[in-house]
């Protein structure tokens, strides 16, 4: 019997070997992949969470990491396989004709394939959420956002201005163009909240997966809360930067302010989600039901 | 524990035919090295029935450096406004793209004029019925200050004239999966207008007019093959 410093080392060394094929088919595939992504599409505001997201589901799995060195347990090569290969050609149609979509979006058959024909089911369970997660690295595809922006901005300039008249300032509205004292200003296509309800909903799983509630009753209804959040967040944001213009004029409300109020969303959409946490929290106490994990 | 592992070696060599597929998949034969290179200042006349070049007013061109950006052999533009006796004008812009129709991306409305600080907003797809057939148009609305500009435009992928958005990307894929790469036009009327209705009217009376003043070869390359 050798000491046991002599037989670890290589034993950790030998489990990171073994992946290193994988590791390697993975980086051919999608270096070239994130490489575009990185000098194109991330470049905008709209889509400046991918690199986030990405560095998130990276996380995921190294927090896991054990899981990949488990012995196998029912290991399905098959059904492994037959899902790597319609992956790839998924991967091979997206990355050559330009669909983000499928390229980016193979990215979960193809890893959820590898730990089934690898390691087994057991380890999809504990990767479950990257899987998952990877959702959020695929842009929104374009006829969807045309479609929900342009009634969602009608609704948020809506209410706005609905808020704004109860409150007595001087506003009026003609479709998406509000009207307050002596400015005139535009709801654009941004304020419409749509690329915050989808940052935000990722974040919102991810708080969810770390806080890790067993009550489905708790999970469910900060699920369900997660978007009328961010929407009322974003309300928020337009009432602000109305207020800005209305009390320190226009230069200030589109400069600076502007940005910050972006940030001010989030932090708000955040808190919110936190405060309604705590809520069910302290009833679920109330209740006499532990709802913590 | 086994330093080799086989499954994840035939792991590996699936994921590298699968970037070997997606190489081979590639498009890379050019619809515009098979034909004639428009010469686009050629092909739309100086004179469009009752309009006339105003050289006053130059329509909103994407910024020059992303210009410079532009593969220079295979993309070209066009920038013309048009003025009628009673004084009203109208902006064509026209671009092609030889060598992929992504690179028009720039040239869309919706990103060239909001690159110049222009609210884009409101975009809708109809149809502009013509003396020839249906055109497909995407009308939109530009804002910036006082200056409200109503927009029409199309693209044209390969021969056909398609919606912007989904339907580009389908026709594109149709040629993508035969190996070739589409060339394609953007072609854009607008005008300074505060009655959108009114201007969106008169674009498609001059739309009308242009086509009716071009050669069949060059409407078919301007505005697609009509029932094609």
């Amino acid at each position: 019997m050798s000491s046991t410093l002599d037989t670890r080392l290589p034993q950790v060394t030998a489990a990171w070997a073994e992946w290193l094929p994988v590791v390697a088919g993975l980086l051919v595939l999608y270096v070239p992949t994130f490489y575009d992504l990185a000098t194109t599409l991330w470049q905008q505001d709209e889509f400046a969470h991918g690199p986030i997201i990405l560095a998130v589901i990276a996380w995921l799995i190294w927090d896991r990491r054990q899981a990949l060195f488990a012995a196998p347990a029912r290991t399905a090569p098959v059904t492994g396989y037959a899902l790597l290969v319609f992956g790839l050609l998924i991967y091979a149609v997206g990355r050559s004709q330009d669909i983000i979509l499928f390229e980016v979006g193979s990215l979960a058959p193809i890893l959820a394939s590898v730990l089934l024909a690898t390691r087994g089911w057991p380890t999809i369970r504990a990767f479950w959420f990257a899987i998952l997660f990877i959702a959020f690295l695929v842009p929104l595809p374009g006829f969807f956002v045309d479609a929900l922006t342009v009634p969602l901005k009608n609704k948020v300039s809506a209410i706005a201005e609905q808020l704004l008249y109860t409150a007595g300032y001087p506003i009026a509205r003609n479709g998406v163009v509000l009207t307050i004292g002596q400015y005139q200003l535009l709801v654009a296509d941004a304020c419409s909240g749509l690329n915050s309800m989808f940052s935000l909903s990722a974040l919102g799983l991810l708080y969810l997966y770390l806080m890790r509630y067993k009550s489905w009753l708790h999970n469910g209804l900060i699920l369900v809360s997660i978007l009328p959040i961010a929407f009322c967040a974003n309300i928020v944001r337009v009432v602000i930067l109305v207020l800005v213009t209305y009390h320190f004029g226009d230069a200030t409300g589109q400069g600076f302010v502007h940005n910050f109020a972006g940030m001010l969303l989030f932090i708000i959409a955040l808190l919110g989600l936190f405060a309604f946490d705590s809520l069910l929290r302290v009833a679920g106490a109330f209740f006499g039901r532990g709802h913590k994990a | 524990m086994k330093f080799i592992n086989h499954r994840m070696l035939v792991i590996a060599l699936l994921m590298l035919a699968g970037a070997g597929l997606a190489l081979a998949m590639k498009p890379t034969q050019k619809i515009a090295d098979t034909r004639e290179k428009p010469a686009l200042d050629a092909m739309i006349p100086r004179q469009i029935g009752e309009w006339k070049i105003d050289t006053s007013i130059v329509p909103i061109e994407p910024s020059p450096e992303v210009r410079a950006q532009l593969d220079k052999i295979y993309n070209q533009t066009l920038s013309r406004t048009y003025v009628n006796p009673a004084g009203q004008r109208v902006m064509l812009s026209i671009a092609y793209g030889g060598d992929q129709s992504d690179s028009m991306q720039v040239h869309k409305p919706e990103v060239c004029y909001a690159a110049q600080g222009f609210e884009v907003f409101d975009a809708v797809g109809g149809t502009l019925f013509t003396q020839y057939g249906e055109l497909p148009v995407k009308r939109i609305m530009a804002l910036q200050g006082n200056r409200n500009e109503p927009i029409t435009y199309w693209v044209v992928v390969g021969d056909k004239a398609v919606l912007s958005g989904m339907k580009q990307k389908f026709a594109q894929l149709s040629y993508g999966f035969t190996g070739k790469v589409p060339d394609g036009f953007l072609v854009r009327v607008s005008s300074i207008d505060r009655d959108r209705q009114g201007a969106y009217q008169q674009q498609e009376e001059f739309i009308k007019a242009m086509l009716g003043a071009m050669s069949e070869t060059n409407r078919a390359r301007i505005a697609g093959r009509f029932g094609a």
